[in-house]
């Protein structure tokens, strides 16, 4: 709830803030009349495609850490961000649809992690993870460097993660995919309750575990790939949307709609700080969330050292 | 026995480090014929020659390098890539490029020492003694805290880069790891970056008393925070000159240890005197393979380590975690 509300104040503030700001009253007229061209062809596009990307990242952050249990097990941790980003350019490269070569790039990245950590617990899980993603990283950059300029250059501003390519049928589309994977989130809201009870209790209530990993796991896969097509990789906001969200809400571990509600409040924020930093360059809104994130990592290790000390 | 085959195969690697030397000078991004390349006056030898000593410097540094940090922290993932180490150190030879243009090599050696010792040190405090937690030693801790350094060091990098078109031009290339083929101001690194291999030898001693624990190695009369801080020191200089000639390579200090330890039958100084050509030979023939296989443009060394290196973490996750489960059994 709070989460909802602070979200509508982030879009309204990212509507109104930028180079010019523009009173709250022009903002709402200017939402209504299409001829307004600094909210409808300047700042709608790219508000919704950051409420529509966070949303999706956020969701499937708090999807994978919930099945598997593992603060760190989310997709920009464990590579599926970084296949989906190899998919992207091979896809780019061959000509086919990019949206299938990213899901094809995530479900392989995810594939390998869970094929090479199989039985071996949470933290070989992580660390294969790191070294698929490091892995496709540098295939991108190996099969990037042999484009022409302008692709490089084009490419460079993508990877870094940059909303400023934003379209509002693209955010639409997301949108509309992020709402589909809520629906089918609620109808198996029951069993994804469950997860952080453990197989045996899962097993015990009824879940039928196979049924609901694949869903989970298919989830994530487009989700992901849903959310990098448009604004590329952006690193650390799926990490640290749910921890975030449960410290705001105090919300129980799933916590799905909080952390979904959370990374969209934190990719707008973001979005609207780079646009504010430096109006002129195209600031990567990824980097914005590396400033973010990668503190918040630092953080989260150093306090957990400062509790088993 | 055991002596001799230490012997032969120290021998051994030292003919494949010349080898490779040998393969640098004589294919390049241009095609030149060996007659030509002997009687030519545009200093091309001159220019490779230059190049493969750089490489060969870098090679065995980052080698070095990583295996410290791997005894050091009991942990054999860590390397000055992993760590984040060689990241601190590129964000700070760029904050000192873009602030003051045009420092000398000294200044810039300084810079990105002190970036490397400062991440070095951030690292140490987040994973300290955690030694043999988690699985078959290998602590979580040092890969996420180093993925954390590393890429809020290279995001701040890449936006000093992104910010300056004449930064762009002198950095981009440097930014994903490339070895310098025109004399500027590297020799005071090189310089450096030799003196330490050198020096790095003789606390070895002082780091195998270590790793049998502080105690001991109290005990037996070394001072476990003085060896710390030695070592520490060492890694960080060699990585911060390796990083102001050739950028941060990753990945090179990952591998090469793994191998050299292979080698080298539980001994550390064996390890390091393996290591050494090792990492020399790795890096002259990335380089090589990069100039070779994308003519007239090149794949720079860094793009060749890491392309390399990726699958080569997966290789040493599965040998170590295998280990560590059959020791469990």
């Amino acid at each position: 709830m709070t989460l909802s509300l602070a979200l509508v104040c982030l879009v309204f503030l990212a509507l109104s803030g930028g180079r010019d700001w523009l009173a709250p009253a022009d903002v709402w007229h200017g939402l209504w009349s299409t001829d307004n061209f600094v909210i409808h062809v300047l700042r709608l596009p790219r508000t919704a495609l950051a409420v529509a990307a966070g949303l999706a990242l956020g969701l499937a952050g708090a999807l994978m850490q919930g099945l598997t249990r593992n603060p760190l097990a989310t997709p920009d941790v464990i590579g599926l961000v970084q296949g989906a980003s190899l998919g992207h350019i091979v896809a780019l490269g061959l000509g086919t649809s990019v949206f299938l070569g990213e899901t094809v790039g995530a479900a392989f990245a995810l594939f390998a992690v869970i094929a090479l950590a199989r039985e071996q617990g949470p933290i070989a899980f992580v660390l294969y993870g790191i070294g698929v993603g490091a892995t496709a990283s540098a295939a991108t950059t190996v099969i990037l460097l042999r484009a022409p300029d302008a692709t490089i250059t084009q490419m460079m501003l993508w990877l870094s993660g940059s909303l400023a390519r934003a379209d509002l049928a693209t955010a639409g589309a997301l949108l509309g995919g992020v709402v589909c994977a809520v629906f089918i989130v609620l109808w198996r809201a029951r069993d994804l309750r469950t997860l952080w009870l453990g197989d045996d209790v899962m097993t015990g209530l009824g879940v039928n575990l196979p049924v609901l990993r694949f869903t989970v796991l298919g989830l994530v896969t487009l989700l992901t790939a849903g959310a990098t097509l448009p604004v590329g990789p952006i690193g650390f906001l799926a990490f640290t949307a749910a921890p975030l969200a449960r410290a705001v809400t105090g919300a129980e571990p799933p916590a799905l709609f909080p952390a979904a509600l959370m990374g969209a409040c934190l990719l707008t924020a973001a979005d609207l700080a780079a646009r504010l930093i430096a109006p002129l360059v195209t600031l990567p809104t990824g980097l914005i969330m590396t400033l973010i994130g990668a503190p918040y990592l630092i953080f989260f290790l150093w306090s957990e050292k400062r509790m088993t000390a | 026995m055991a002596r001799a085959s230490f012997a032969s195969i120290l021998v051994l690697l030292c003919l494949v480090l010349c080898l490779c030397a040998a393969l640098s000078l004589r294919f390049g991004a241009a095609p030149v014929t060996l007659d030509a390349l002997l009687n030519d006056t545009r200093g091309l030898l001159e220019s490779r020659m230059f190049r493969t000593v750089c490489a060969i410097c870098v090679g065995a540094a980052m080698a070095i390098s990583g295996l410290m940090l791997q005894t050091l922290t009991g942990n054999p993932l860590a390397d000055p890539g992993i760590t984040g180490i060689n990241a601190g150190a590129a964000l700070a030879a760029i904050a000192l490029a873009y602030f003051t243009p045009y420092s000398s090599g000294m200044a810039i050696l300084f810079a990105a020492s002190a970036g490397a010792g400062l991440a070095g040190y951030t690292l140490w405090n987040l994973v300290g003694a955690d030694r043999v937690t988690g699985v078959g030693g290998i602590a979580l801790r040092l890969p996420l805290a180093g993925l954390a350094i590393e890429t809020l060091c290279l995001a701040l990098a890449t936006a000093l880069i992104l910010a300056d078109a004449e930064m762009q031009a002198r950095y981009l290339r440097w930014i994903s790891g490339a070895i310098p083929a025109v004399a500027r101001t590297e020799a005071a690194p090189l310089g450096v970056i030799s003196v330490l291999l050198i020096a790095g030898y003789f606390t070895c001693e002082r780091l195998e008393l270590l790793s049998l624990g502080a105690e001991q190695s109290d005990s037996l009369g070394r001072n476990p925070d003085r060896t710390v801080a030695l070592v520490l020191t060492c890694v960080t200089v060699l990585s911060g000159a390796s990083v102001a000639i050739a950028g941060p390579l990753a990945f090179l200090g990952l591998l090469v240890p793994f191998v050299a330890r292979g080698f080298a039958a539980g001994s550390l100084r064996r390890a390091y005197l393996f290591a050494l050509p090792i990492g020399a030979s790795a890096l002259v023939l990335a380089d090589t393979i990069g100039r070779v296989i994308a003519r007239p443009g090149e794949v720079h060394a860094g793009i060749i380590a890491a392309l390399l290196g990726g699958p080569a973490l997966i290789v040493v996750l599965r040998r170590v975690l295998r280990s560590a489960r059959w020791h469990a059994e």
